[in-house]
C-alpha cells in the first residue's frame, strides 16, 4: 500500500472529521439559538404525537384578527374564555418590531409557540392585570429595545387594548411581588429571561409594566 | 405548601367546571362567599397561622368567571364545607407553613380523595406531579375523549430562556450514531 492514501486517510480522520463535527454542532447551536431549527424539529415530531392521539398536539385558535371600534365597553357574553393552550390574542409593539401570538396558559409547550398568559392573571378588559411571558430567544427578545412611553397593543376578538409602558426592571424570580396581580386595574405585565442573549438558565427576569390607555371594559349583567 | 393549597383550591374549582371554554359570566354572591373564604385562608385570617398564595385565589376567580353556570346556594355551602374540612385537616396536623409538605401520606391521600371525589362529578381528575411539585386539573370530554388542562399550581414565574431540549435530543442521537460507527469500524478492522 502506498503512503499517499494512508496520509489522506489520517488527514481526514484527524482534521476533516473533527472540523465537520464542529461545524455541525455550531450549526445546531446557532439554529436552536434563533429558534429556527427547534421549530422545524418540533413540527416534524408533532406529526408523531398527533398520530398517537395526543390531544395537546395543536390547540385551536380563537383569534380571528384585530377588531377595532368596539367602544368603551363590551358585553361579557361576547367574550369567550379560551381553553388552556389556545391562542386568543396577539401582542404588537410596532416601534420595536414585536408581533407575537398570545395563548391562554403558560406551560412549556405553550411558550414554544409564543407568549403565554398565566391563568393567575386576567384577560384584558377584566379590571385586573394581564401577565404574559415569552422566551428570550423568540419574539420577546425584542423587549430589550422597549422604553418607557412605548405603546403595546393586544388585539383580541372582543377589542383592541393599548397599554403605555410605564417602566421596566430586572429582578430575580423570587423578587416578583404576586400582589401586583391582585390589583384592581387593567395593566399589562410582560417578562422574559434576562440577560436576553444568555445561553444558559438564569434566575433573572426582565419585566415590562404597561398601563391601559384604551380598550373596552368587559361588563357583566 | 403548594400541594395543600392546590387541594383546597381543587375542591372548589372541580365543583364549578363543566366545559373547557365558556362565555364569560359574573361571579354571584354564593361564589363570592367561596372566594372570600379562600382569601381569608390565603391571608392568614381564618383562625390559623397559615398563609398561602393569594394569587391562586385570583386563579379561582378566573374559573368562576368562565363558568356560565351559577353556583346555587346549597352547592356553595357544600363546597365551603369541603374547603373547611380540608383546612381543618391541615390545621390539626400542627404543621407550620414551611413544613406542610411534610404532611403524612395518609393525610395527603385523604385530601386528594376529597378533590377527586368532587372531580368525578364533572369529569375532572386531580393529579400531583411530585417531580415538578405541581398539581394539575384535567377535564376529559366524554364524547370525544379529548383532555384539556383546566388548572395548575405551577410556579407563577416561568423559565423563559432558550430551550435546549431538542439540542440534547439531536446531540444524544449524534453521539450514539458516532459510537455505533466507531464500533463497526473497529470490528471491520479486526476482521481484516
Amino acid at each position: 500500500m502506498s503512503k499517499r492514501p494512508l496520509m489522506a486517510k489520517k488527514i481526514a480522520a484527524y482534521v476533516g472529521m473533527p472540523l465537520l463535527f464542529s461545524l455541525i454542532i455550531a450549526g445546531l447551536i446557532g439554529g436552536l439559538y434563533v429558534g429556527v431549527l427547534e421549530d422545524r424539529l418540533a413540527d416534524g415530531l408533532s406529526v408523531f404525537f398527533a398520530a398517537s392521539g395526543n390531544s395537546d398536539a395543536e390547540p385551536e385558535s380563537l383569534y380571528d384578527g384585530p377588531v377595532m371600534g368596539i367602544g368603551e365597553t363590551v358585553d361579557a357574553e361576547k367574550v369567550t374564555i379560551p381553553a388552556f393552550g389556545t391562542q386568543y390574542a396577539e401582542i404588537v409593539c410596532e416601534r420595536i418590531g414585536l408581533q407575537c401570538p398570545l395563548y391562554y396558559g403558560d406551560s412549556d409547550s405553550v411558550l414554544k409557540k409564543g407568549a403565554g398568559q398565566t391563568l393567575k392573571s386576567m384577560m384584558p378588559g377584566f379590571g385586573q392585570p394581564t401577565m404574559a411571558s415569552g422566551h428570550n430567544n423568540r419574539e420577546f427578545n425584542r423587549l430589550k429595545n422597549i422604553v418607557e412611553g412605548d405603546v403595546i397593543q393586544v388585539h383580541t376578538n372582543y377589542g383592541t387594548y393599548e397599554y403605555e409602558v410605564s417602566g421596566t426592571e430586572v429582578i430575580t424570580i423570587t423578587e416578583f411581588d404576586e400582589q401586583l396581580l391582585l390589583e384592581k386595574r387593567d395593566r399589562l405585565i410582560l417578562y422574559t429571561c434576562y440577560p436576553f442573549d444568555t445561553l444558559g438558565l438564569t434566575r433573572n427576569r426582565f419585566f415590562v409594566y404597561a398601563e391601559k390607555i384604551a380598550g373596552p371594559t368587559v361588563v357583566f349583567h | 405548601m403548594k400541594k395543600v393549597f392546590a387541594i383546597l383550591l381543587a375542591v372548589l374549582m372541580l365543583s364549578t367546571l363543566c366545559l373547557p371554554a365558556f362565555a364569560a359570566s359574573d361571579i354571584n354572591a354564593d361564589e363570592q362567599r367561596i372566594l372570600d373564604l379562600l382569601e381569608e385562608i390565603a391571608t392568614g385570617h381564618h383562625g390559623a397561622d397559615m398563609e398561602l398564595h393569594a394569587v391562586d385565589v385570583n386563579q379561582a376567580k378566573a374559573f368562576f368567571m368562565k363558568n356560565e353556570i351559577d353556583i346555587p346556594e346549597e352547592d356553595a355551602d357544600a363546597i365551603i364545607a369541603e374547603v373547611e374540612k380540608a383546612f381543618d385537616l391541615v390545621v390539626k396536623s400542627g404543621l407550620k407553613e414551611e413544613d406542610l409538605g411534610k404532611l403524612d401520606a395518609e393525610d395527603k391521600e385523604e385530601l386528594l380523595a376529597i378533590a377527586n371525589e368532587a372531580g368525578s362529578y364533572v369529569n375532572v381528575t386531580v393529579s400531583y406531579d411530585a417531580a415538578e411539585h405541581e398539581t394539575h386539573f384535567v377535564y376529559t370530554d366524554d364524547e370525544t375523549g379529548e383532555t384539556t388542562v383546566v388548572g395548575t399550581t405551577s410556579n407563577i414565574i416561568k423559565v423563559t430562556g432558550a430551550d435546549y431540549t431538542m439540542l440534547f435530543v439531536v446531540l444524544s442521537a449524534a453521539v450514539l450514531a458516532v459510537a455505533a460507527l466507531a464500533v463497526v469500524v473497529k470490528k471491520t478492522a479486526c476482521a481484516k
